[in-house]
């Protein structure tokens, strides 16, 4: 058996249709999952009364089960929650209408809040509790000092822990092909199969993967240097 | 007009201003004097509920705001009346100079953005920085930090202004560009509330001055008076211990 390069190529080329599935999946999941993470780490850090032990529970269940358990538990949960919910409404079997690309998008966002909430946690507690003080000094509300001043500061702090999430999603959106989701995996699986060429497809759906996580990085690095202009020696 | 009225604070068992009654006239300046842990800084922090105090009233102009009993809403429509300026400045850093004046004429006032930044601008250029608009805070000495905190403050026309040591954490040779921007907007006839240990520059610029210790007003008096004849031994201690009476002898060659 040897190295079919000129397959190997082609399928570059089949593999790299998937690639906005791919894109998608992790864009989607990551921009839900820092909205997700953004309310999770507000709550915690205010101590609000009721959701702060939920929110808790949340963020330890997540990050003490696998992906691939997310995946399956919203797959086969959401169901049973969406019909028994239709049904005091009158409408049967709802959730057969979901997209499969519904229950994946579901649980990537669920998994990357619990993740980025402890990341934007983080990132919080790095501003100086003088910004806030400012902000109310010069007359703002408390969302108004969140948003303007204090999470700003707490995002640009936790860029690079937001970049390693934003890889791990990007990783993790292989396991969307387990529900038949066609991204870059699933597809470079498909390709394969078509001639038993499974080493140059996987090979090229690798490289499709590195060069995403190459961009991600540098795009990363390129937004902290612009950050940089404005935090010298960090931003707290 | 600004009247404190009962103001008492207690960090746990530790009582820190043990009801404090003030009352500052519209266009006077007032300095608060008194060693570390007298409770000068808290009691600044209560005007502007950025510290909640246990009890009393703060009244700007007609409105009494009882501290007790404050809603959220009563307490932001409270602190608009305010501006602030902080000993260590804390301008917001992810903004230039010109933005951390802007933001709030623009996100509380309602200001549209040129006409903020007409505001801004004028207010940085009061304070000697109208070269400096576009610079972020990480690139100001902190002189010019503070002079910015300073235009924050007054571009928002507060009717009372707070100066919480605000020349404490400069380097010694920066302290003078900072207390000649506050001397010169204290002319302009704002009502302002200085905590700070420049002696002569208190007795210089603040009408009257307060002497605090262990949260109580030790004494006050028009400032001349209080320096020249401390009613109380406390104050004199205090003022010989920080060399008060040497730096009033070579004030001249100081201010």
């Amino acid at each position: 058996m040897s190295f079919d390069l000129e397959f190997a190529v082609r399928a570059l080329f089949l593999i790299a249709s998937a690639l906005p599935t791919t894109f998608m999946l992790t864009l989607v999941s990551t921009v839900c999952g820092l909205v997700i993470g953004i309310a999770v780490a507000l709550i915690r850090l205010n101590n609000v009364r009721v959701l702060s032990p939920l929110a808790a529970f949340y963020v330890s269940f997540i990050r003490g089960t696998p992906v691939l358990m997310h995946l399956f538990l919203v797959y086969f949960g959401l169901p049973v929650l969406i019909d028994e919910a239709g049904s005091w409404f009158g409408a049967a079997n709802l959730s057969v209408r979901i997209p499969l690309v519904g229950f994946v998008l579901t649980a990537f966002s669920l998994t990357a809040g619990a993740y980025l909430s402890e990341v934007v946690r983080s990132g919080i507690s790095a501003v100086d509790r003088g910004q806030l003080e400012a902000a109310y000094a010069v007359g703002m509300t408390r969302g108004q000092a969140y948003r303007r001043v204090v999470l700003p500061q707490a995002l640009a702090a936790s860029l690079p822990n937001l970049a390693n999430i934003v890889v791990g999603m990007l990783h993790g959106s292989t396991l969307a092909f387990t529900l038949t989701v066609v991204e870059i995996f699933g597809k470079a699986q498909l390709v394969a199969a078509q001639g038993w060429n499974y080493l140059e497809s996987f090979a090229a759906a690798a490289l499709l993967y590195w060069g995403l996580t190459v961009l991600i990085e540098h795009l990363a690095a390129r937004l902290e240097r612009r950050i940089n202009r404005f935090a010298k020696g960090g931003v707290a | 007009m600004i009247r404190l009225s009962g103001i008492r604070k207690r960090f746990g068992a530790n009582e820190v201003l043990k009801g404090i009654d003030l009352e500052v006239s519209t266009g006077e300046v007032m300095a608060i004097l008194g060693p570390s842990g007298s409770g000068k800084s808290t009691l600044l922090r209560c005007i502007n509920v950025l510290e909640r105090a246990d009890e009393g009233v703060v009244q700007i102009g007609e409105h009494a705001l009882d501290l007790r009993k404050a809603s959220r809403a009563d307490i932001l429509a409270h602190r608009r009346r305010t501006g602030m300026v902080f000993q260590h400045y804390n301008l917001f850093r992810h903004m230039t100079a010109l933005q951390n004046v802007m933001e709030a004429l623009v996100t509380v006032r309602g200001m549209s953005k040129s006409a903020a930044r007409e505001k801004s601008v004028r207010a940085l250029e009061q304070v000697g920085l109208g070269h400096k608009l576009d610079e972020y805070p990480a690139r100001l000495s902190g002189g010019q930090q503070q002079r910015v905190g300073i235009a924050r403050a007054i571009a928002l026309d507060p009717e009372v202004l707070l100066l919480d040591e605000p020349t404490s954490s400069l380097d010694p040779e920066l302290v003078s560009e900072v207390l000649d921007t506050i001397r010169a907007i204290a002319g302009q006839g704002i009502t302002m509330l200085i905590v700070t240990h420049e002696l002569a520059f208190a007795r210089e610029v603040a009408d009257r001055t307060v002497f605090m210790e262990n949260g109580v007003i030790v004494e006050q008096g028009r400032s001349a008076d209080l320096f020249e004849r401390p009613g109380s031994e406390r104050a004199r201690q205090f003022l010989r211990h920080h060399g008060g009476y040497r730096r009033l002898a070579s004030r001249q060659s100081i201010l």
